[in-house]
């Protein structure tokens, strides 16, 4: 039952979202042919042009992630399709388990057209070169592909957190009677910056028991190789435990029940 | 056959007497014939717009009165007895006459005066 | 074992009672009317009978278990809105039913919506209101459940249409099941009833046999119910 639901729920955030990918990708292959073929004014100008709609449509990637996955949560959910979604023979933790899952591939998939739009518009071994350089000069030589790769799934679970984040708002939102979207944009923002002042507690914790990373609080030097990775293993973390903390707080309050207008 | 079955129900009455009393009347007319097949009790549901329940309910009583009988796998016939549908249409006639003349006892009209009546004659 | 059971169920929003104290009972093979006024109750009820609204007190038990997904699996349920996603097909919606409900019987579907004329490759939202409303009633009545709960299918609709809705219901509930009808308009289909259920300002009022109900008071159902609410 759970992959039916997944395939419904990715099919329908894929529906605009494949448009956006589409379009980002070509875009920049545009872009960067431009920029190939001819060396004058008009193509470089051109190439920019393109170029910019290219990181114009993975903004709009970006956004979509969040809002596709959120408004299927809520049509799907609480407004009248959930007449039919909850009369289905499934749990209701699967029904949020398919969102989620969804939500985590369609992360996946923006993230990987994003890098893929970048490789088409940038890829050359001068840019490659210029990029260690650039990590060495300012992190030190043994700088490697790996911090990229580090970051680049705090970034993932960043966007993880504020889905779920998301959906557990919106399913206690959604638990009162009247204004449950105001209530659930609400939710949504008391929780996140909460979230953010217990994460600054723990990062000020971590800076007690190991005094490198306070420095890095207060500052505005290039930190050491080790510190950086200590503080992105750190928040990897963090992330995780938020997912996991709100996920729970989600499923538990959907189980309880919903009340549909 | 289904334009036989059209009746006019009336919601004040509970309707499956109204329709043990149509089907009555139908038989002891000769609309439906002696061995005739008598539709499914979903058929007839759907047909007079009713609940199946009603009609299985009807087709019970008229069952026991022996109107109409269950072939096994067939579904439901008319009684094949002629001489039985006969002596039910005078019994239902008794009945209906012995109604009629007590209502008009409490009229307080005599039998001479009933007589006279139904003949049609002036007083 | 009863098919369906309420015991003291009520639902408040807030400090409004919506539903107290219900306790009906609902057997196998019966049509059942869920008669109310508008705002009576009926929907809050036939809500919270499929999961959609989460109980201020009691339970609702379906074959002596808790609703969930094997309550779900036998109730088919028709909501009193459109509830189908408007940019899917018929063909679309077909498959998702036959998806996810094993008892769903396609050919009928196919059938049904064939006697209308309906184009499996139309998209819904291109449909009529009317037509939205067929379809649902023919997506609802395709499934070989023990309970079908149809919330007002005789709303606002022109006497044609009416026909056709009861001669769908009529000829497509497995034999054997219950039908739960809710509706306020009673006259139109009191004599397909087997048991009424009055329902007014969120409390059950009376639950009887039909018929029994038209002997006691000699009157229709219809007339029954205008005597008790006066309206």
């Amino acid at each position: 039952m759970l992959k039916k639901l997944l395939k419904y729920d990715l099919k329908w955030v894929l529906k605009v979202l494949s448009i956006f990918y589409a379009l980002a990708i070509i875009f920049a292959m545009g872009g960067r042919l431009m920029l190939e073929v001819d060396n004058s004014l008009l193509f470089k100008v051109l190439g920019g042009i393109t170029l910019g709609l290219s990181a114009g449509m993975l903004i709009g990637c970006i956004i979509n992630t969040f809002l596709r996955s959120w408004t299927r949560f809520v049509k799907n959910v609480y407004k009248d399709e959930s007449y039919l979604t909850h009369t289905l023979p499934v749990l209701k933790k699967t029904i949020y388990n398919a969102k989620l899952i969804s939500a985590i591939i369609v992360t996946l998939l923006t993230g990987i057209v994003i890098i893929l739009c970048l490789f088409i518009a940038y890829y050359s071994e001068n840019n490659m070169m210029q990029l260690k350089n650039w990590l060495e000069i300012s992190l030190g030589s043994a700088a490697s592909i790996k911090i990229i790769i580090l970051t680049g799934i705090n970034l993932f679970l960043e966007v993880i957190y504020i889905i779920v984040l998301g959906y557990a708002a919106i399913i206690i939102g959604h638990k009162s009677n009247g204004r449950k979207f105001l209530k659930s944009v609400v939710y949504g923002f008391g929780m996140y910056s909460l979230t953010q002042v217990c994460s600054l507690i723990f990062l000020f914790i971590a800076g007690w028991l190991n005094s490198d990373i306070m420095k890095l609080i207060y500052s505005a030097n290039m930190p050491q190789l080790n510190v950086v990775y200590y503080v992105l293993y750190f928040s990897l973390a963090i992330y995780l435990l938020f997912i996991i903390f709100y996920y729970f707080l989600g499923k538990k309050t959907l189980e309880k029940g919903v009340n549909v207008e | 056959m289904s334009e036989k079955y059209k009746i006019e129900f009336n919601n004040d009455l509970p309707i499956y007497s109204q329709l043990v009393a149509y089907m009555e009347k139908l038989i002891v007319t000769n609309k439906l014939l002696p061995k005739e097949k008598i539709p499914s009790v979903r058929e007839l549901a759907l047909l007079l717009k009713i609940n199946p329940n009603t009609v299985q309910k009807a087709l019970g009583e008229l069952e026991q009165k022996g109107l109409i009988f269950t072939k096994r796998t067939n579904g439901k016939f008319v009684c094949e007895d002629e001489s039985k549908i006969k002596k039910f249409k005078q019994e239902l006639i008794y009945e209906k006459i012995k109604k009629f003349v007590d209502e008009m006892h409490k009229l307080q009209v005599s039998d001479e005066e009933i007589i006279k009546l139904v003949k049609g004659e002036e007083n | 074992m009863e098919l369906l059971e309420t015991r003291n169920l009520g639902k408040m929003y807030d400090k409004f009672v919506a539903l107290k104290d219900v306790n009906i009972k609902i057997q196998p093979n019966k049509i059942v009317g869920l008669l109310g006024k508008n705002g009576s109750g009926k929907t809050t009820l036939i809500k919270l009978v499929n999961d959609l609204l989460t109980p201020s007190s009691g339970e609702v038990l379906v074959k002596g278990e808790k609703i969930g997904i094997n309550s779900k699996k036998i109730i088919s349920y028709l909501p009193e809105r459109a509830y189908l996603d408007k940019s899917w097909k018929v063909k679309d919606v077909l498959k998702f039913f036959w998806e996810f409900y094993e008892d769903f019987d396609q050919d009928k579907a196919l059938k049904l919506l064939n006697d209308l004329q309906l184009d499996e490759d139309i998209q819904i939202g291109k449909m009529s209101k009317g037509m939205q409303e067929k379809l649902q009633l023919i997506l609802v009545m395709s499934r070989r459940a023990d309970l079908y709960i149809l919330d007002e299918p005789l709303g606002g609709v022109d006497p044609a249409t009416r026909d056709y809705i009861l001669d769908t219901i009529l000829s497509n509930f497995k034999e054997g099941s219950s039908v739960i009808i809710s509706t306020h308009l009673i006259a139109d289909i009191e004599r397909v009833l087997d048991e009424v259920i009055f329902i007014d300002k969120g409390e059950i009022i009376l639950c009887e046999d039909a018929d029994k109900l038209r002997k006691k008071e000699n009157a229709s159902i219809d007339e029954v119910f205008r005597r008790k609410f006066k309206c």
